[in-house]
This record gives C-alpha cells, structure tokens and sequence, in this order.
C-alpha cells in the first residue's frame, strides 16, 4: 500500500474564504478503470495527474471501482466510484483529495465566524475551525488542531464550545471534559457551553455525560480556539439504567451531596400511577425522605418541606403536586435532568436551606421536527418539538392531563360519584441561537387542579411560571446570563352548599425575579462567578368573599405582603494543584419588607397576643418596615487520594425568606407561604458535611456525613388558626433544629445488571421554647420532627435481558415516622376523649415496599411511523398495608384506633408511551 | 378536608384497626366534667383518666368538695349525690365571671374565671329530606345580643322500636301457670344523647346567626325512622376560649385520619391544680343559661324504603307442651302465642326474650312523657 496515505483530516486551511476556484485549473480524466481496487485506482490517478488522494485505507478496502470516464471532471469521477458509499471527497486548490466518512470537510467558515472568535488576548491573526460530524470512530482517531503554532508564547490555551447532542442539535448539560495528564476537567454549564484551560501540545480530551456514549477527542493545542462536540445519544434506551452520574465528576468533582437522576433512569423505575414522576424517584436517593406516600413534600436531610429550592428551568415552582400529591407537577416528556443539590450548595443558589432541586426541560429538536407522548390509567400526555429556524432555534411544547374524573365516577359510591378531581398542565419552551455568541430562551408552564367532592367545596389551585435568559459570550473565558422570570401560585376553596355559608377564600403569591450571572475563567486555577439577584415578592396572604347574593359571609382580606430579597454572589474555583481544588463563596442576600401596611405594635418582654397591641404602625406604599439580611457562606474542598478516590468537605449556611405555614404533617393544598416581616425572622441553615468517593471496576462507592442547624423554624401554638388571620405572629413560635447522618451510597452504573444500593442514617431534631407553657412542646427538650426516619435502605435494580426487554425493581425500607399517641382516655360528656402523649414520642410501623417493572420497547426499524414501548409496573407488589397514619377517634363514646394506608394493596398499571 | 380520605380509598387506600404498641400508662389524671346550667339542676362529674386499653368503668371519684364561686367571693357549694356526681339546683347568679373550684382530700384544683354566656333561644331544629333520601336535621338560632355568637349543641333522639314477635301470654314465675299479657313488650322507646362535639360560631357572618347547622344525618334505611322519632336540641352559648377549646378537642378525637389531618396535640381545659402545678387536669368549666326544642318527624312523610336496616337477630319459635309448662324458664324465654283446636289451647309458641322483649335492647316501654 505504497500509495496509501494516512490522512490528518484536521488539516489547517490556510486558503481562507474558501471559493470553488479549483475548478478554473481543472484537469481531465479520462479513461477505463475495471475492477480495481480503490487503492490501484488512485495509484493509477496520482501516477497520471498531480493530484494526491487523503483517506483511512479500511475505509476503502472492500471497495471496488468500475467505471469508464472520458473528459470528466475529479469531481464527477469521484461521484461516481463513490456512488454507493458513506464516503465524501473534497478537492482542495492544490489537487489535494480528502476522503471522509459521510460529512464532506467544511471548507468554508460560517459567515459569522470572524465576529464571534475574538479573544482578548488573541495575537493569531486567524483561528481555526474544524467542524467535526464524522462518525464516532473518526471523530476519536481524527487529530484536531486548534490554535496557530508560535502565536503567542503563553504555556496554556483555551478551549470553548458547545457539546450537543448529534441527534437533536440540543445542548448536553453537566458534561465533563477533561485531561488526565495533568488531570484537569470542567462541566458543561446548563446551555451545554464550557471553557477550559490547557497546557499547550497534545492533549487527549475525555467527554463524559449522562445518557450519550463517551467521548474523546485528540487535539493539537497550539493557543486559544473553539471546539464544538457532538455526543452521541446511548441509541438502544434500555442498555443501561443510566445512574452513571458522571463517573468521574463523583470522584474528581467539586460537588458534593449532588444527585442527578436524568429521565432515562427514572423511566426505567417501575411507577406508581402510570407516570415518570420526578420527586417519587428522587425519593429513592439517599438523604431525602417523605411524611409518606401520596404526598410530594419531600425532606432532604432533616429539612422541612418548604425548605426546598425547587427550580423548573430556573424558576420556582411553589407547589410541586397534583392532585394532592399523587402526581408530581412535571411532564416527564419535556424533562432532561434533575439535579439534587444536599450540601455544598453553590453561591449562585439561595433562599431556601435544605436543598436545591434543578429541573431542566429539554430544547427542543433543532434539525427535525418530533413528538412523544403518553397513555396510563389516570393521565394522558403529549410534547411536541422541533425547529422554528433549522439549527438556529427551536420550539418544545408539551401538555398533560387527567381523566380520573371518570375514574372516580365508575365507583360504586355516592360520594364519589358525584366527585370530580381533575388536573392538567402545560409547558412551552423556546430556543433561539442569534449567533454562537447569543442565545435566548423563554419558558412557559401552566398547571391547574381542580377537586370537588360530592357536590360541595371545590378546591382549585394553580402553578404559573415564565422565564427568558439571555445568554451572551465575551469570549473563550467570560459569558453571562442575564434572566428574569415570573413564579404565581394561587388557590382558592369556594363552597356554595348552604347559600347563608357562601364563600369563596382564596390565596395568591408572585414573585418576580430579575439576576444576572457571569462566569469568568481567569486562568488554569481560577474559575470566577459572581452575580446579582433581586425577587420581588407580591403576596395577597388570604381573602374571603360571599359567593352567593344571600350569603351573609362577611368579606374578609388580610392586608397584602410586599418585599424585596435581594442577592449579590462571588464564587472562585481554584485548583491548588492536582490533588486539591478549593471553592470559595459568599453570598450576601438582604431582604425588605414594604408597606403599604397596617403593622400591630406589642407591649416589649411579654408574649405577643391580641391582649397586648398597643399600637398599630401605619407604612404607605414603598415604605420600609423591617430589613434583614446577611452574608452566607459557601465552602468546599476536594482532595483526590488516589486515582480513583477522593475526599471531599464542604460547609454552607443558608437564609431563606418565604416559610410555609402549616400545621398538617403533608403538604396541605390550602397552605400558605408566609414572607419575613418585622416579627418573623428569616429562616437559618448551616451545614457541615464531609464525603469519601470511591470508584472501583464497575463500582461507585460513596459516604458522606454531615451536620446541619436550623434557626427560626416555625411552629404553633395549640389551636392556632393559620387561615385569614390579621395577626399570626401572635400564634407563631420560633423553633430551633439541628439534623445529621450518615449517608452510604453503592452503584453500579452499567452493565447488564445495574442500579444502586443506598442506607442512611439520619436524625431530625426540633426544640420549641418559648416563653409560656403554651409556647413550649415537649419541656422544651429536643423532640423528633414529623418526618425523623432514622434507618432507611434503598435498592433500585434494572435489569437488561435484550435491547428490547428489561425488568427492574425497587426495594425501600426505612422506619415508621414520628407519631404522637394518646397516653389515656377520659369521659367528658359521656364521650370517652383522649389524652396525648408528649409530641412525636412514637413511630408509626416501619415502611417496606417492593415495586417491579417491565419495559418493552418497541422494534428498532428505523422506518416506522412512530417507536413504542410499554411499560408495566406493579407499585407495592407485596401489597404490604404500610402505615400513612395511625390515629385515634371517638365513635359513639367509644375510643378505637385505625391504621390508614394509601396504597395498601398491589397497583398494577400499564402505560404506553411513544415516538415520532 | 375530611373528605380527602375518599381519594385515598379511590386510589385503593384502606383503614384498618389498629392497637398500638405497649404504652408506658400516664397517671391517672383528675377529670372535672361539667357545666352549670343556671336555670336548672346541674351536674359536675368527677372522674379519673384511665389507659388506653383499659376496659370497664372508670374510677369516680368521691368525697370531694366542690363550690362555684363568683369573682366577689360569694359560693355556692354542689351536693355530692354518689358515685362521683355532684349537684347544683338552679341558682340566681349575678352576671359576673364564675369559677369552681374542687378540693379533693389532698389536693385543691381551680378553674379560670368564665362570665356567665346565655343562651338565645333556638329557632328551628328542622329536617330534610337529603338527595339519596335520608334524613337531615339542623338546627339554626340567631341573636342581637353580641356582634359573634359561639354556640354548642347536645341534643337527645328519641325514637320507637319493636320486637320481633308480639307476646300475648305472660308466665307467672309463682303460679307456674300461663296468664294472658295485659302490658306491651313489643313496642318501645330508645333514647340517647349525643356524643359528638356540634360547635359553630358566626365569626366569619355578618350577622349574630347560625343557619341550618347539621346535627344529626341518617339514611332512608335508618331504623330509627321506621316508626316514629323525635329529637330535643340543646342550646349553649359559650365564650370564645370555650368554643377554641372544643374545636381543639374535636379536632384531636374526630377530625382524624385523613391526609391533611392536623397534628393532635395535648389539650388539657382551663383547670389548674393549685397544690401541685406540675400536675394536669382535664376538663372545661362553663357556665350560661341553655334553651332547648324538641321536634318529631312524622313518619308519613318520609318516601318508604324496601326495608329497613334493623339490626338481625335470629329469631324462631319452638312448641311448649302443656306439660313442660312448670319447667319453663321464664328467665330467658317468652310466651308468645297459644295453640288448639276452637277456644282450648293445646300448647303455646315461645322464643327468646330477645325476640319479644323490646326492652332487652335498651329501651323503655313506658311512654315518655313528652311523646305525643
């Protein structure tokens, strides 16, 4: 193979723009070329003419050429010999041919290339651009040169891009790039953008993520320049459960307590009603529980429900749940990933202490037009998507809703019969790529609940979000995002069954949030972000109104809540040196309220009650009641021990502004968000953990443990009414709280067999101390909080028989919650009554459930008018009666105990889902 | 959001019993249950918390001494009637705040001062017929005397019941003979008072008034509307701190087992022991004048089931040979009926007194005064 040439096909082009003027020096082909090999064929060619052939001989080698050409063109010979194949040529000036495998070399630059690649400290005259479409193997074998030899004389350079996905042209979120030699890696942020810093020379880049097949790119780093990269997507969905939680970020990464699930792995779990349901598969990682089932409050780490930043495209959503918890609020359509953040919460996230739960849609399909959806027992969904520009931008929207009112209505009950219990939502997301340098993307969800029993109250409540980000790049080491966002949430209860009782009651919040964040790669140590941060909060806390002309409800409005959180971060990244990388950050967070508002005034040193109002305070519209506010502290280490261990440290401290008042142990519907103000102080939250991450063969191993405190944690006193009332701060005792355990974590991402294995330990402790005996619980002494489980095990298993078939199953056990018990019963009234127990001395029975699945996914012809799969579940195959409550009541003076289960049987559900 | 386990069970929820695990027993606690109804006899029962699993009476408690007394200092001591009842005959009280105050032999407890709340008179207790045919009666009063009104309600049902058989001979335990029946076991009167807690207030409404307010609902099968049934409703005004009270214990004793259920938490009353005041009391004191009314439901007018939902009892007759007559045992069977040819009775049908007794279930067969 004397002719053969291995070709480099990252070869520098120098003749820059690009034109077709090859074709004015054309030289003529003519001639006979019988049933020759490829390989004899550009032999007999470069022998004839000046022209040299570039290409990969196992490309070629079964190749056979027979054809007869007189007078034509290089171009039209090579249509025709390679008529048949994958293979493209380009024919440069020089008579230089390139063959590769399916995409042609790009020898034009996009037009606006020059306006976007201008570095700072750019001294090359030109970059270069090396568009890379090949097929995997090429892609990894191909050699990139990025950056101008002796262009400057700086050790690193830099490289930026974006890492998409090939299939839909979507960014790849959380996507690790790195080197091994030194180690040095970076993530992609959530636009699938990254910059890093490398020493110059040859380099071998490892692309990692969720879901997509990895990558490698060899590159030539020669000074700064932009590298896009396509990942491929895991083509067969079954292959793996995919909790390959970036591998090598778990080990070699900075964070700490983070979970990502993406949606790939919570399809494949068995399911409770026939639907993905996010924060039932968040549930089953370590450190986070729930008061019980049918309830979408969840509590990570010993926090309270309200605790949680939960984030849908960076957004708040206040109420998570539909129809009372049974559904979680997001269409699994739309999803990409989901981020759990425990500890070691990064500066940029703020204003709630336990955790954050980053929720991420999809972009959309930017080259084709698609849709998915889905059919269960109770909901129905759709999402369709596609681009509004090829590559340039593209739309997702996507819809869901129940139809369980007819579920409801096939029972043989009268009170159900003439119940109604209805939800839907939508989403709408928009993506629009100006140029490589300006993205925006706008967001829109929509949920609705409806409930109504038997003719009576009706329950509605109502989720509403809209966000836009823009997002710009300076250059390959400074971009922003500049954002604003809308969250409301509304409910209202009208009940019209007796004309003279009327009413309707209703609740409104709405928050307006406008930041900016910018993140800055000062050198190969130092990765810099700051931003700023201001919420405007807008509450109308509770009004009642008649609904009917003869009812003699009286209208009743709580005065509105306004105020002003603001926030201004600054974080740095520094890598000390291979072993150890450092995080640093401070979040300052300041938080106004404003009138207008009527503020009571109390005697000073006693007990705030109505009793001892001696004033009311009068603030006019902007004016300032109370002001609080103070720097939180964000900080985490990581040192790698060996190759593939690492211990990690982090602490954080938390101020949180918007507390829920409750005083059911679910989250209740008709609960209410309450703003700090002159007399509730904000909420306070510190955390120390420490970790060991481990990866071994197939293994990840991890352990963490941490400690956290509550300051200002509310509770009541006895009989406290939390609806329309004008002065809840006289019914409102401040708790304190303290939380800790140990978390061990064991997966195995891939393989046949694959899933995880998790036990936690953990504790969740309150104290209430106030200044009368009303005021005090428990003697004041430390006492279980509602949702204290301290054992908890966990097993999420899938296994793959073929592409086609796979079964999983998941196994959770963890101790029965806190209860308070009655102690004695007493007659009053000739009724046997009871008397209670301290609070929360007693569990409810342990909780045990085993779940199992079955995913068949339809045939993989790639023609077909859309892909199916089904998927069949049994939620609670033991068909175990665990405990959602114990409780007690007085039935005709008689004292009898239940035990209330939710899904006390084996639910069997079957779900189609499809594509196209 | 009672309502909200309906859900639960649509979604293949259950309810089942449940004992719960040992339980360290709390110390008897002191239980002073009553009211003063100031215009007529009133009782406050003394009584002592047992555990949980506890069965049979509870302990009375007596030999103590008991005094309502006014915020000047006047009292006026209850007369211990016996197994832990004390009474206080209808009393001219001045309109100013009460306490009572219970001396046990060791110890001394004391209620809160309450003012004295009276009752405006009740309305209309009235019934309806609900949309799957049963019955629902409410009650509704309204007043001027206060811009809110916090009410109570107990109330006594009673209503008429038959025995399966209609006995027309009567076994005379001295004769030994069989004589024929001059009373009626067959048909009797069952009363009972209610259990539950009724509380309502007009705090949200314009206006001092309470509108058809749901005391007692049954469905069309109810035995209790086979014959005939009248309900009285009793009224009580009460304070404010009452009414939180009882909304506080029927929330901790009813109003559970559902999802968004609230948290039960201790609740004790407004006693306080003044020898000891680590140590808990329980009950409420309260004091006011009551008004009442009584209605009955004509059962004409109800639409007629099929069948009423009476509880089964098995029930048959067996043959009494004249000669077994001597050895019949009067104490768990009953005559029925005489069987024979023309006017001699050859033998008698009988069954068990629970057959044809209507007052083994409970009831009287007197007629109550107040039954038409």
């Amino acid at each position: 193979m004397k002719t053969t040439r291995i070709i480099f096909l990252s070869i520098t082009l120098f003749c820059l723009p690009w034109t077709r003027c090859w074709s004015q020096v054309e030289t003529q082909i003519s001639g006979s070329f019988r049933n020759m090999t490829f390989l004899q064929f550009v032999e007999e060619i470069e022998q004839r003419s000046d022209y040299h052939f570039f290409f990969h001989p196992t490309w070629v080698d079964s190749l056979l050429v027979n054809i007869n050409v007189s007078n034509k063109t290089m171009d039209e010979t090579l249509d025709e010999v390679l008529r048949e194949t994958d293979l493209k040529y380009t024919v440069t000036l020089n008579h230089k041919v390139y063959l590769t495998l399916r995409q042609p070399i790009v020898t034009q630059l996009p037009i606006d290339f020059f306006d976007t690649d201008i570095t700072p400290d750019s001294t090359e005259k030109k970059a270069n651009y090396v568009r890379i479409e090949e097929s995997e193997k090429a892609k990894i074998e191909e050699i990139i040169v990025i950056g101008i030899k002796g262009a400057n004389n700086k050790p690193t350079g830099s490289i930026a891009g974006y890492v998409r996905n090939i299939k839909s042209g979507e960014p790849v979120i959380g996507a690790t790039i790195m080197i091994d030699e030194p180690l040095i890696g970076t993530a992609t942020d959530p636009s699938g953008y990254y910059s890093i810093l490398l020493p110059k020379g040859s380099q071998n880049l490892k692309i990692r993520s969720i879901g997509m097949k990895s990558t490698e790119r060899n590159i030539i780093l020669n000074g700064d320049g932009k590298l896009n990269i396509e990942m491929e997507e895991d083509v067969i969905p079954l292959k793996e459960i995919v909790v390959q939680s970036d591998r090598d970020e778990k080990v070699m990464g900075l964070k700490m307590g983070t979970e990502k699930l993406d949606l790939k792995t919570m399809k494949q779990m068995p399911l409770a009603l026939g639907e993905v349901d996010i924060i039932k598969a968040v549930l089953t990682l370590p450190g986070v529980q729930t008061v019980g089932e049918g309830t979408t409050g969840f509590n990570v780490r010993g926090g309270a429900t309200d605790q949680n930043l939960i984030l849908f495209n960076e957004a708040i959503i206040y109420n998570p749940s539909h129809l009372f918890g049974f559904f979680s609020a997001f269409n699994p359509d739309l999803l990409k990933n989901v981020e759990l953040y425990k500890s070691g919460i990064p500066a940029e996230f703020g204003g709630r202490i336990s955790s954050v739960l980053d929720i991420t849609t999809r972009e959309g399909n930017k080259k084709k037009f698609s849709g998915s959806g889905g059919i269960g027992p109770i909901t129905g969904r759709v999402a369709l998507e596609g681009p509004i520009i090829k590559e340039k931008s593209s739309f997702l929207i996507g819809a869901r809703s129940s139809y369980s009112d007819w579920i409801l209505h096939k029972i043989p009950s009268t009170t159900l019969k003439n119940s109604e219990a209805s939800f839907y939502d939508l989403n709408a997301n928009i993506n629009h790529e100006f140029n490589a340098k300006n993205h925006l993307h706008a967001t829109g969800y929509l949920s609705q609940d409806r409930f109504k029993l038997k003719n009576d109250t009706s329950y509605n409540y109502s989720n509403k979000m809209a966000a836009i980000k823009w997002r710009h790049i300076f250059n390959n080491k400074f971009f922003s995002e500049l954002g604003g966002n809308y969250s409301g949430y509304d409910y209202s209860i009208i009940s019209d069954n007796n004309p003279v009782e009327a009413f309707n009651l209703s609740y409104r919040l709405q928050q307006t949030n406008v930041k900016a964040d910018f993140n800055y790669l000062l050198n190969a140590k130092n990765t810099v972000n700051f931003g700023v941060s201001t919420i405007l909060y807008k509450l109308s806390p509770g009004s009642l109104t008649p609904s009917a002309n003869k009812s003699l409800i009286v209208s009743d409005q709580l005065q509105n809540e306004q105020a002003n959180e603001s926030a201004i971060y600054l974080g740095d990244q520094y890598e000390v040196n291979s072993r150890l990388s450092l995080y640093g950050g401070l979040r300052y967070s300041f938080f106004k309220s404003t009138g207008p508002r009527d503020v009571f005034i109390y005697e000073p040193g006693v007990t705030k009650d109505v009793t001892t109002i001696i004033d009311t305070a009068h603030y006019t519209s902007g004016q300032k009641i109370s002001t609080t506010g103070g720097p939180e502290v964000r900080l985490s280490a990581r040192y790698i021990i060996a190759e593939n261990s690492s211990v990690k440290i982090s602490f954080n401290r938390v101020r949180q502004y918007l507390q829920r008042l409750s005083n059911t142990t679910a989250i209740s519907p008709t609960d209410i968000w309450k703003l700090s103000d002159a007399y509730i102080k904000p909420l306070l939250g510190d955390q120390f953990s420490i970790g060991y991450y481990q990866n071994a063969k197939a293994l990840e191993f991890s352990a963490e443990v941490y400690y956290k405190q509550m300051k200002n944690f509310l509770d009541y006193k006895g009989g406290a009414e939390l609806i329309l009332n004008h002065h809840i701060e006289t019914d409102i005792i401040n708790a304190s709280g303290k939380a800790y355990g140990a978390e061990f974590l064991l997966k195995k991402p891939s393989g046949k067999l694959n899933g995880w294995l998790s036990y936690t330990y953990s504790r969740s402790l309150l104290r209430t101390k106030g200044l009368l005996p009303s005021e005090t619980i428990n003697q004041g002494n430390y006492y279980p909080s509602n949702y204290d489980k301290p054992h908890a095990f966990n097993f999420i298993g899938n296994y793959k028989f073929n592409r086609r078939f796979s079964i999983s199953a998941n196994v959770t056990y963890s101790t029965g919650r806190p209860i308070t018990l009655p102690l004695a019963k007493y007659d009053i009234d000739g009724t046997s009554r009871l008397f209670y127990s301290d609070r929360n001395q007693y569990r409810i029975p342990d909780y045990f459930r085993i779940d199992f699945g079955i995913n068949i996914e339809g045939n993989h012809k790639i023609k077909k008018l859309a892909h199916g799969s089904w998927n069949i579940s049994i939620y609670n195959l033991t068909g175990r009666n665990n405990a959602y409550s114990v409780y007690f009541t007085s039935e005709n003076g008689i004292v009898k105990g239940y035990k209330l289960s939710v899904f006390a049987y084996a639910i069997p559900t079957i779900t189609y889902n499809f594509k196209f | 959001m009672k309502k909200v386990v309906w859900i639960v069970v649509f979604l293949a929820g259950c309810i089942e019993p449940y004992t719960p695990p040992e339980i360290k027993p709390a110390d008897a606690i002191l239980v002073v249950d009553g009211h003063i109804d100031v215009n007529s006899k009133s009782i406050i029962k003394l009584t002592r918390s047992q555990n949980l699993l506890e069965t049979g009476e509870t302990e009375k408690v007596e030999g103590a001494e008991i005094v309502l007394e006014n915020e000047s200092g006047e009292t006026y001591p209850l007369t211990e009637e016996g197994s832990g009842s004390y009474s206080l005959p209808p009393q001219m009280i001045q309109p100013i705040k009460h306490r009572l105050v219970v001396r046990t032999t060791n110890k001394r407890y004391v209620s809160e001062f309450v003012e004295t709340k009276n009752s405006p008179p009740i309305d209309s207790v009235s019934w309806d017929i609900t949309t799957d045919l049963g019955v629902k009666i409410s009650t509704s009063t309204h007043s001027q005397e206060s811009d809110i009104g916090y009410y109570r309600w107990k109330y006594e049902e009673t209503w008429i019941y038959t025995a399966t058989y209609w006995s027309s001979f009567v076994y005379d335990d001295l004769e030994k003979n069989i004589d024929y029946r001059t009373d009626d076991i067959h048909r009797c009167w069952q009363s009972k008072s209610s259990t539950d807690i009724f509380i309502a207030s007009s705090l949200r409404l314009s206006e001092n008034l309470i509108s058809k307010f749901p005391l007692v609902i049954m469905e069309q099968r109810d035995p209790r509307l086979k014959f005939g049934y009248s309900i009285l409703v009793k009224q009580y005004a009460i304070p404010e701190a009452a009414y939180l009270y009882w909304k506080e214990l029927e929330k901790s004793t009813e109003d559970l087992g559902t999802l968004f259920s609230p948290m039960p938490s201790q609740i004790t009353g407004n006693f306080t022991c003044t020898t000891n005041p680590e140590e808990k009391v329980l009950g409420y004191f309260s004091i006011g004048t009551s008004s009442e009314k009584r209605i009955f439901i004509d059962i004409q007018q109800l639409p007629q089931p099929d069948n009423y939902n009476v509880p089964y009892i098995n029930c048959k007759l067996d043959t009494l040979q004249l000669t077994d007559i001597p050895t019949f045992n009067s104490s768990a069977y009953i005559i029925i009926i005489g069987i024979g040819k023309g006017t001699a009775i050859t033998a008698y049908l009988y069954s068990t007194n629970t057959c044809a007794d209507c007052r083994i279930a409970g009831g009287t067969n007197v007629k109550p005064d107040f039954w038409p």
